[in-house]
């Protein structure tokens, strides 16, 4: 019994420790600046209110900002690309997940199967690569993408954000290959199935959880990115949420409420993604575990 | 397995797209990077002459490199084991069964959705001197009668940015070792139980060596995270208060952007990258692992 309440007691503590700040920033959106300042705090004397959402997505002055004309400097058309971005962000960080998924999937494939020359030279070389920091390769980058006259488009983001993470991706998913038993593999191979083909029908499917997990991984990976969004994006089409997120942040003009709204307009994507795809990729996960 | 025991030839078909895009575009990059540390490039300047290693003379010798170096060093070696530590006993809770594990396996996973730059700005928020709700929840429990200035004391900011970076990490780290943790052979432990193995000796004996695999990549990665990272404290502190908590990134970002130092960014970016490899290498030395062992 003592037990069963310390496990109920660690799994509140958990609950709150990582949902904790995520209610408190929809709490901060939806709450009159006004009352948030207030001191001593009384946040909920003034009625909450969706005024600041619905300026973002269709421009509409909030009442309260209105009436003060002080307050009036405290709203920003920077915000309003908040709905552009998001469309930017999620249609770059899906190419990367797809890119992660297909050629990520096939080196760590090679890696964990088949045995060549240079192979463990290659395999660090790969992992190794992440280890660079971000910081030292900036410039390089930005010159190597405007010699491609890639500048200022999708595609140099995409591709920015796959080299940075396809290396985990290959690590992660050569020790799930690993894990899987050559002799399934090689029951296929029997039956006449070459290493290809054997692939994609036999070890793609078994392992298709651990696909979803690393893919998700590198989707998280390039929704968040913020470096080379910054230095390849620049006009609005390109700029990604990261991008407007930091630009809002420094820009100390902007009512807290409506930062709060945008903050919470660019977590509710990947909020979603996480909650639909937890069950498959867990439930996976476990079940591939128990399998063998 | 005969199959598996001749060398084949490098099997190219399966490696190019990776091999393009990862080495070229970074081993190039980099090349290219230790070049220019070698010079004096100054974007305010029209001319670059070369001046060796004198660059990386400088930025070892200024204190602010000293202090971000040390900020950077002690922020990696703390966030990282405890991210491990506290992921595995998240990891461990998740796969235990009790009402409304479920709502909590979602739940975990949310701080892992959420970009850095916007993870800072919220943890800014729990933490900030004038509304942040960390103080409010102190002060309405009548612990402190005026607000704590969370982030204008550095010791206090040090541990503000360690508290957030420790948030964004646990979801990742949390999966990986869930993942490790449902290969163990549940035989293991009943057998353990059978011989009246309490908790502990099960932790230490049967867990951690079954998934120590796991536990090393889940370090490694979280080491480099916590000494490349910039976003989570870029956007709660911007490195402050002085240069309390301001990382190597950041230094090497503003001596690059700010200062229009090429050169002298460089040379940090390649000192920054040497120091990684040694942290890595150090790790891989003293953890006894399998992962680089290719069979």
């Amino acid at each position: 019994m003592a037990r069963k309440i310390f496990i109920y007691l660690i799994a509140l503590i958990v609950f709150f420790f990582c949902v904790g700040p995520l209610f408190l920033t929809f709490l901060g959106s939806v709450i009159p600046d006004a009352s948030l300042l207030s001191f001593p705090p009384k946040w909920f004397a003034r009625k909450p209110t969706l005024a600041y959402y619905d300026y973002i997505f269709t421009g509409k002055v909030p009442q309260s900002l209105e009436v003060r004309g002080a307050s009036r400097s405290m709203i920003t058309e920077e915000v309003r690309q908040i709905p552009r971005g998001l469309g930017t962000s999620s249609s770059i960080a899906v190419a990367v997940m797809g890119v992660n998924i297909v050629f990520g999937s096939m080196a760590a494939y090679a890696f964990a199967r088949f045995r060549f020359r240079l192979k463990a030279a290659t395999f660090s070389g790969i992992v190794m690569c992440r280890l660079l920091p971000a910081a030292a390769l900036a410039v390089p980058f930005y010159l190597i993408v405007q010699s491609l006259g890639l500048l200022d488009s999708k595609l140099a983001i995409i591709l920015v954000h796959s080299i940075l993470t396809l290396p985990f991706t290959v690590l992660i998913l050569s020790v799930f290959f690993r894990g899987i038993p050559v002799e399934i593999e090689e029951a296929a191979k029997i039956d006449g199935s070459g290493p290809w083909s054997t692939f994609w029908r036999i070890t793609l499917p078994l392992s298709a959880s651990s696909m979803v997990a690393t893919g998700l991984f590198s989707f998280m990976l390039s929704y968040s990115e913020f470096l080379y969004s910054l230095i390849l994006g620049g006009s609005e089409h390109t700029r990604t949420l990261p991008v407007i997120m930091a630009a809002l942040s420094t820009n100390t003009d902007v009512a807290w409420g409506m930062f709060m709204g945008g903050v919470f307009i660019t977590l509710v994507p990947t909020l979603i993604l996480v909650v639909i795809v937890w069950n498959f990729v867990v439930e996976g996960i476990l079940f591939s575990g128990s399998k063998y | 397995m005969p199959a598996k025991q001749q060398l084949s030839r490098y099997p190219i078909e399966w490696l190019f797209p990776v091999l393009i895009l990862v080495i070229i575009f970074t081993v190039y990059p980099f090349m290219y990077a230790i070049w220019n540390s070698l010079f004096q490039i100054l974007l305010v300047l029209p001319v670059h002459p070369f001046v060796g290693l004198k660059n990386y003379g400088k930025v070892v010798s200024s204190p602010y490199f000293r202090e971000a170096l040390v900020n950077t060093l002690i922020f990696a070696a703390v966030t990282a084991p405890i991210t491990l530590v506290i992921a595995l006993g998240v990891a461990r809770l998740l796969l235990m069964k009790f009402v409304g594990r479920g709502i909590l396996r979602a739940v975990v996973l949310m701080p892992w959705a959420i970009p850095g730059s916007v993870a800072g700005i919220i943890w800014l928020w729990v933490f900030h001197g004038q509304f942040g709700i960390l103080n409010i929840i102190l002060y309405k429990m009548g612990i402190v009668k005026h607000y704590i200035q969370f982030l204008n004391e550095p010791l206090l900011a040090k541990i503000c940015v360690m508290v957030a970076q420790v948030w964004t990490q646990i979801p990742f780290a949390t999966i990986m070792l869930m993942a490790a943790l449902t290969t163990i052979n549940k035989e293991l432990y009943e057998a353990a139980e059978v011989d009246g193995a309490n908790a502990l000796r099960k932790l230490l004996n049967i867990t951690i060596p079954q998934i120590s695999g796991m536990m090393v990549i889940v370090l490694i990665y979280e080491m480099i995270i916590g000494f490349t990272t910039y976003d989570v404290v870029y956007s709660m502190t911007a490195g402050g208060p002085g240069g309390a908590t301001t990382l190597l990134s950041y230094y090497v970002w503003g001596e690059s952007f700010k200062l229009l130092n090429f050169g002298n960014g460089a040379a940090l970016g390649v000192i920054m990258a040497l120091i990684t490899f040694a942290l890595i290498w150090t790790i891989l030395r003293i953890i006894p692992n399998e992962i680089m062992t290719m069979e």
